[in-house]
């Protein structure tokens, strides 16, 4: 006879229901103590990870509760490891227990099914925990943290595929809670997270065979659509899927593929360009500039070694997009200069050299760039996209809205371009034509969507709805997992605040943002709470102009505050030139 | 019950508001515990038993418990990393990996254990059961370690008028009256002292002490398998913000420091109080 058993990781407590009566074992004990069945309300009173399973015997009711009390253990010690806003001591003591109960295969698959089902929040953090646990050279930590780093952007793509899936979909299953509960268990979001978009397919034919219990035709229509919400080579995967489906039934299986199929290049040399990027990424993400140089010349050695002249460029080109996105503009000049050695007729290459100068405020020198791009590749959407931004930066704004349309006339569907019209209509006061651009039926997935989605709410600021602008903005900041896209989602929120006459909240919702324009608004809301020492501390940052109307801002708020009583700048007047300088940004 | 506004409308006994008019009539438990038959009936077991103080020359130490009880507190005894989940409720972290993403799926509350549980809590919540949280009288802030070994004290402010207050164990009780359970047996919170003494007053001795009465009301050792206490229900769910104090019994697992820590560090920003 089976035992109905009650088990909890967080009460680290297993119970079996004997004839109205409870027995109960404790995590690393095999004594029993005998409970009423009122008792059952208390012993598990306030958990949430109550299961209710049958076990054989004592043995492996204890061995199940082992097991399920280190996963427990092990989430919630990560939880308190991962949280910026928790204190050193209880930091320190959770990374401790942390490396010991990773030792544990078991807990360690735990961990990924739950961490890769949804991305990191804004508390979490990443870049604390890799240097603590670096420093006590917590080594399985130290590559969990890492790993978890490196697959963010993939889970939030993912999981944000996931919350797209029509809900018709589900229909024809338990509902999408429980299927998502399953889909969890049989660790499904890991694999598609871990899975390059040619790989997804043969991740779905897994997760189909690691889900028995959910009717297969509606679930594999839903997976299908997870697959297509995420973007990348679905066109050509749903004909692969179908093979795929069929292998998997057959038991084929992938390795009957012919051998002719492979790639071209070695696996391993991949693996290993992707090794070397990866350690380099890591440098630049905790600033160790010099390491990243020392290995980004190891790694031009060895792809020049192979006389792989245009993988290298492309290999600089991603370092110089990582660059970028941790604000190193000299850096990621510096890599877009080098990849525009490498391979000169790269566009890419090209693009990330003007971005870079248009970054740096050298508006110049990046309309020379981006007009060269569009010059000699007149077909590629990022440089005339690029070309049209310097120009709104630059304050052209009629050039600029010629760029954009053109641009929006050739590639209707280029989010890009239509946000940055948007936003150059917006400027100029026509917002139903900047609406209608930006308005998005889906939730925002790429970078590119995000931008509109802020875009969007800036119109909504424009048009004076506060709380629905608000309510978007304070979304960006806390589900948008572009770090470069939290800067426009937190100062615009700062403004908001500033035009409803909240200073003390302005400056709490830019954060730690360090830009000029950031810096110009924290000047302007501490002028208004009267802390000139601070105010000027704040003006002193804001050194570079990247943009001239930035340089117009400076000046406004000067004279507003500092200059003589009468001063003819007024708050609304402020107002106008921050909302032109945060589209303009 | 009729109700209290418009008088001829019937309010069943589960029921929180007028069906008719839609405004409050009381919680359910605490309308059951102030029922005349109730009261009348704690009323008589109550001089019954401070006659038997009275002649057992323990009058003085019978009024001393009752006033003791009369100012005792709400407490709850959980787990460390359910007091932390708690705790953390509005962290975007813990509710994305803990509470949306933990490992299980159900609640205590939807088990379905048969048997004299199922049947108690038909005879005593019938038709809201699934609203009633339970804990315990406490005099000195701690609750029965062998349910969790962190003891959480209510705000009596904001849980007293949703609470009403059960001799003993309640399925225990249940038991052994043959599930007939007589009147006179539960109070509303300002009778606990009076609930409380007539329960104990076997027991209380001339010469009994202030320091004795912790035992009286709760059983003094932490192992016991089947510890006595005096129930408390509570209608409605409890938030964290509701919490004035935390009490630690001693660490029993090495394991279990790192969420003290963290549990003390968000009492010291919360203000709440933290005892060891």
């Amino acid at each position: 006879m089976k035992l109905q058993t009650f088990i909890s990781g967080q009460a680290r407590l297993a119970v079996v229901v004997e004839r109205n009566a409870l027995q109960c074992v404790e995590a690393g004990s095999l004594d029993r103590v005998c409970r009423s069945l009122r008792d059952f309300d208390y012993l598990f009173g306030g958990v949430t990870d109550l299961q209710e399973i049958e076990c054989r015997d004592w043995k492996e009711v204890s061995d199940r509760l082992d097991i399920v009390s280190h996963c427990d253990d092990a989430l919630a010690l990560l939880l308190i490891f991962l949280d910026r806003t928790a204190g050193n001591e209880s930091r320190s003591e959770a990374l401790a227990f942390l490396e010991q109960e990773l030792a544990l295969p078991a807990v360690e698959s735990f961990l990924w099914k739950r961490l890769l089902t949804r991305p990191l929040p804004d508390n979490a953090d990443l870049i604390g925990c890799e240097l603590r646990a670096e420093r006590v050279s917590a080594v399985r930590l130290l590559s969990l943290i890492q790993t978890l780093g490196a697959l963010q952007v993939s889970v939030v793509q993912t999981y944000q595929a996931w919350v797209a899936i029509p809900e018709s979909h589900f229909t024809a299953l338990p509902s999408r809670e429980v299927v998502f509960s399953a889909l969890r268990e049989a660790g499904a979001f890991g694999k598609l997270v871990r899975a390059r978009p040619e790989q997804r397919n043969l991740a779905l034919i897994q997760i189909l065979a690691d889900t028995p219990k959910l009717p297969r035709q509606p679930l594999t229509a839903l997976l299908k659509a997870w697959v297509a919400e995420m973007g990348g080579n679905q066109a050509a995967s749903a004909q692969e899927f179908a093979d795929g489906t069929d292998e998997a039934e057959t038991g084929r299986g992938s390795r009957s593929r012919k051998t002719d199929e492979r790639p071209k290049t070695s696996p391993s040399v991949f693996t290993s360009i992707g090794r070397q990027k990866d350690a380099i990424f890591e440098r630049m993400r905790v600033g160790d500039w010099n390491r990243a140089w020392q290995y980004i010349g190891d790694l031009t050695e060895f792809q020049l070694a192979r006389s792989e002249r245009g993988l290298l460029a492309k290999s600089l080109c991603d370092l110089a997009q990582e660059a970028k996105c941790l604000g190193a503009h000299e850096h990621q000049l510096e890599l877009g200069e080098r990849a525009l050695v490498e391979a000169p007729d790269d566009v890419q290459a090209h693009s990330h050299r003007a971005d870079a100068l248009l970054c740096l405020g050298r508006l110049a020198n990046a309309e020379a760039a981006y007009r060269e791009a569009a010059d000699r590749f007149p077909d590629n959407v990022v440089a005339r996209n690029g070309l049209a931004e310097v120009l709104k930066a630059g304050g052209r704004l009629e050039e600029a809205e010629g760029e954009y349309r053109a641009t929006v006339s050739r590639f209707p569907d280029n989010v890009v371009a239509r946000s940055g019209l948007a936003g150059v209509l917006l400027f100029r006061g026509d917002v139903s034509e900047a609406l209608s651009l930006v308005s998005q039926r889906k939730p925002p997935m790429t970078k590119s969507d995000w931008v509109a989605f802020h875009i969007h709410a800036m119109i909504l600021f424009r048009r004076g709805e506060l709380d629905a602008a608000a309510q978007l903005f304070r979304r960006g900041t806390q589900t948008c997992p572009w770090a470069e896209c939290h800067t426009y989602f937190r100062r615009s929120l700062s403004l908001l605040d500033l035009r409803i006459n909240q200073p003390l909240q302005a400056i709490e919702d830019l954060g730690n943002e360090e830009s000029t324009l950031s810096n110009l608004l924290r000047f302007h809301a501490f002028s208004k709470i009267g802390s000139l020492s601070e105010a000027d501390k704040c003006l002193r940052k804001a050194a570079i102009i990247p943009f001239p109307k930035c340089g117009e801002l400076k000046v406004a708020l000067e004279t507003r505050f500092w200059g003589p009583p009468d001063s003819s700048v007024s708050e609304n007047f402020l107002f106008e030139l921050e909302f032109d300088c945060l589209l303009a940004a | 019950m009729n109700c209290p506004h418009w008088g001829d409308t019937d309010v069943r006994e589960s029921e929180r508001d007028c069906p008719r008019c839609g405004q409050e009539c009381g919680y359910p438990n605490v309308r059951k515990a102030g029922e005349l038959a109730e009261v009348a009936a704690l009323a008589v077991r109550y001089r019954a038993a401070r006659q038997g103080a009275v002649d057992r020359a323990a009058e003085a130490e019978f009024d001393c418990y009752e006033k003791v009880v009369a100012s005792s507190q709400i407490v709850m005894s959980r787990h460390e990393k359910a007091v932390l989940q708690l705790l953390e409720s509005d962290n975007a972290l813990w509710v994305s990996f803990y509470q949306q993403t933990g490992a299980g799926m159900r609640r205590p509350e939807d088990t379905e254990i048969e048997g004299d549980r199922g049947v108690a809590d038909s005879r005593l919540f019938p038709g809201y059961r699934e609203m009633i949280c339970f804990a315990v009288l406490s005099v000195n802030g701690f609750g029965p370690p062998y349910y969790g070994r962190t003891s959480l004290t209510f705000d009596e402010a904001l849980l007293s008028h949703r609470a009403s207050v059960f001799e003993e164990n309640s399925v225990n009780l249940l038991r052994r009256s043959n599930f007939r359970l007589a009147p006179g047996f539960r109070t509303q919170w300002n009778f606990r002292g009076k609930l409380a003494a007539t329960k104990a007053a076997p027991r209380i001795l001339p010469g009994l002490a202030d320091k004795d009465f912790e035992a009286l009301l709760m059983t003094p050792d932490v192992n016991a398998p089947d510890p006595d206490f005096v129930e408390v229900h509570v209608f409605g769910f409890l938030h964290h913000t509701a919490i004035s104090r935390i009490q630690f019994w001693p660490l029993r697992d090495k394991k279990d420091q790192p969420f003290r820590t963290r549990i003390r560090e968000i009492c010291e920003d919360r203000k709440i109080e933290v005892k060891e």
